[in-house]
């Protein structure tokens, strides 16, 4: 064979592998309105894992909302209506927004109903303020000013306090073992979770493993791994105690609000089998499963959540869980926090 | 022999886990070549870095960098005179994507080795040698960093071995929880062309497409287009006169 005929052939090869391309990829998704309405019905149908325990009749919104779509409608009207099946999720992992100049969203208000549970005014002028507590330590952050905040109370100096108002940000190992070995000496501890709204669950449970001393089981994480209505695969989870000297065994009361939620719900469930452990306050927010996210095809961002937390005794988790001891704050009164005097009473 | 390459990418990717929409882009790419060429074999040892950036097809509320890196022996042997047939290992294929707005599954990462089977033809056109080689991957290990809905590879979910204290299962360069795919559950299909310009100089094209699915019926599909020039680091010869 000549050069010429086997350089010909040879690109008439290339060329028809890479016409494969094309016929390999899968066509582009249509943006019609009721494209994208079908594209994130069909997303939450198959991906969102608590459509059984909420009680989300995906047959029935499909049928109902579909069938209110004949021709083009504006982009409110589109988003209006694929906003119900966002609402009835009732879920604050779980969000549509355009991201355009209409700035429009849907998301579950988790504190929508609830009284506040804590105030940060009382909490720094009676409690953790270096005006009425010069000893406290802390960890300066950026959401809170303050990362983690650890030390005793003026209203009881054998009893620990640890608040912990957020997982995003990031705390070292070595500040960790610092904080557990600072309270090393208490007698009981106080840890206030309250406004923790989440972050990254693996720091909420690096501190959590401070609280044991040996394997301790939490419960199952669900994970939706296919398409159809039971492709769920489940990891039973065992949290491992920390390698430390300074793990805390004893007495703890953690204190909750409504804002408690995600990783924030990360740490209150994985210490919630422990006897030793209180829950003192409000209601938390909830949010036990894991986000996934993505865009629709026409730009419009969504998040759901792909899997779901079962605790140690059976419970759904996604609405929260209630405290041991439920409190409620008296904003009346700025001289007090009724939520950590009541830790204190339990923990004397 | 040792070449040094630059050149430009355009990239595509599809994952239809999530969305059918297909992405597409450009970028760049560094190579750092050793060939040895023999009169039985040739091999060659391959650096590639490559990086850029992807959009949406359909919109655009997302930009996505990517980074390709892959570390890769080739060893052929002459069958036919200018026919050559043998393999190449990708030791460490590292495809990582990072979103700008995206949460959860902003990073998706494919971490890999490959086995490919090579075929190479050597031609010569006005007197400068051109290659042409195709190389089909006919087994490959590689670990998908998200699943059909979580961002930990579909192995760790389905294996039920997911934990946040089990950082392997979210480390982008943990090998675990991967799959081993024989050619026909992922397709690897690559072209090259590389053409003598000069003792010192060549170019080259490259074609590459990949497509798997490690959830029935949602494949994902990536691949580039390459075109690289090199240069050669050829030692200069003197001609000494016959005595």
């Amino acid at each position: 064979m000549s050069n010429r005929m086997s350089i010909l052939l040879v690109l008439l090869a290339a060329m028809a592998l890479v016409a494969c391309e094309r016929a390999l990829l899968r066509p582009n998704p249509d943006t019609d309105a009721r494209s994208i309405l079908e594209e994130y019905l069909t997303l939450v149908e198959e991906k969102y894992a608590m459509l059984a325990p909420k009680g989300v009749d995906m047959a029935f919104l499909k049928d109902s909302l579909l069938n209110t779509v004949d021709g083009e409608l504006s982009d409110a009207e589109l988003f209006s209506r694929l906003a119900v099946v966002t609402n009835r999720l009732r879920d604050g992992h779980s969000s549509l927004l355009e991201g355009g100049d209409n700035g429009m969203e849907a998301t579950f208000d988790l504190l929508k109903g609830f009284p506040r549970g804590v105030d940060r005014g009382i909490l720094e002028n009676n409690y953790i303020g270096r005006a009425v507590n010069p000893g406290i330590k802390q960890l300066d952050g950026d959401e809170f000013g303050v990362r983690a905040v650890w030390g005793t109370l003026p209203q009881a100096p054998d009893i620990g306090y640890l608040w912990l108002p957020t997982w995003a940000e990031e705390i070292d190992d070595s500040d960790i073992e610092t904080i557990f070995r600072d309270l090393n000496g208490t007698t009981a501890l106080i840890v206030d979770q309250r406004l923790n709204q989440g972050g990254d669950p693996n720091l909420a449970v690096k501190f959590a493993a401070y609280f044991i001393d040996e394997p301790l089981y939490v419960g199952f994480e669900r994970f939706k791994t296919g398409p159809g209505p039971s492709d769920f695969t489940n990891s039973e989870i065992t949290m491992q105690p920390a390698n430390s000297d300074f793990r805390y065994l004893k007495p703890v009361a953690v204190l909750t609000d409504r804002n408690v939620y995600s990783a924030g719900l990360t740490f209150t469930y994985s210490l919630s089998p422990l006897d030793r452990v209180t829950f003192i306050g409000q209601r938390s927010g909830g949010g036990s499963g894991g986000v996934g996210d993505g865009y629709l095809a026409n730009g419009w961002y969504w998040s759901l959540s792909v899997t779901e937390f079962v605790d140690h005794q059976g419970r759904y988790l996604d609405d929260g869980l209630d405290p041991d001891i439920p409190v409620a704050l008296d904003l009346n009164d700025p001289s007090r926090d009724e939520v950590i005097e009541r830790a204190i009473l339990e923990l004397q | 022999m040792w070449e040094l390459g630059l050149g430009g990418v355009g990239s595509f990717f599809q994952d239809t886990k999530y969305s059918d929409v297909r992405y597409g882009g450009g970028g760049m790419v560094f190579l750092f070549d050793r060939t040895a060429v023999a009169e039985k074999y040739v091999s060659n040892y391959n650096v590639t870095v490559g990086f850029g950036g992807e959009s949406a097809s359909t919109h655009d509320a997302d930009f996505v960098s990517v980074i390709h890196t892959a570390l890769s022996y080739r060893y052929l042997r002459s069958i036919h005179g200018v026919w050559r047939l043998g393999g190449q290992l990708d030791a460490l294929d590292y495809y990582l994507r990072n979103s700008n707005n995206l949460g959860n599954n902003g990073t998706y990462s494919i971490t890999g080795s490959q086995l490919w089977a090579s075929v190479q033809h050597d031609l010569s056109v006005k007197e400068r040698p051109l290659t042409l080689g195709a190389d089909v991957g006919v087994l490959t290990y590689f670990r998908e960093s998200t699943g059909f809905a979580f961002s930990i590879p579909q192995d760790a979910q389905e294996k039920g071995e997911f934990s946040y204290q089990n950082e392997s299962v979210t480390s982008f360069f943990s090998f675990r929880n991967g799959t081993f795919a024989p050619l026909w559950d992922r397709l690897n299909f690559r072209f090259r062309a590389q053409y003598e310009l000069h003792r010192r100089w060549a170019i080259g094209y490259q074609w590459q497409f990949a497509r798997f699915a490690t959830v029935t019926n949602y494949p994902t599909a990536y691949g580039q287009h390459r075109l690289n020039l090199h240069f050669r680091f050829v030692h200069k010869t003197t001609l000494k006169p016959a005595s």
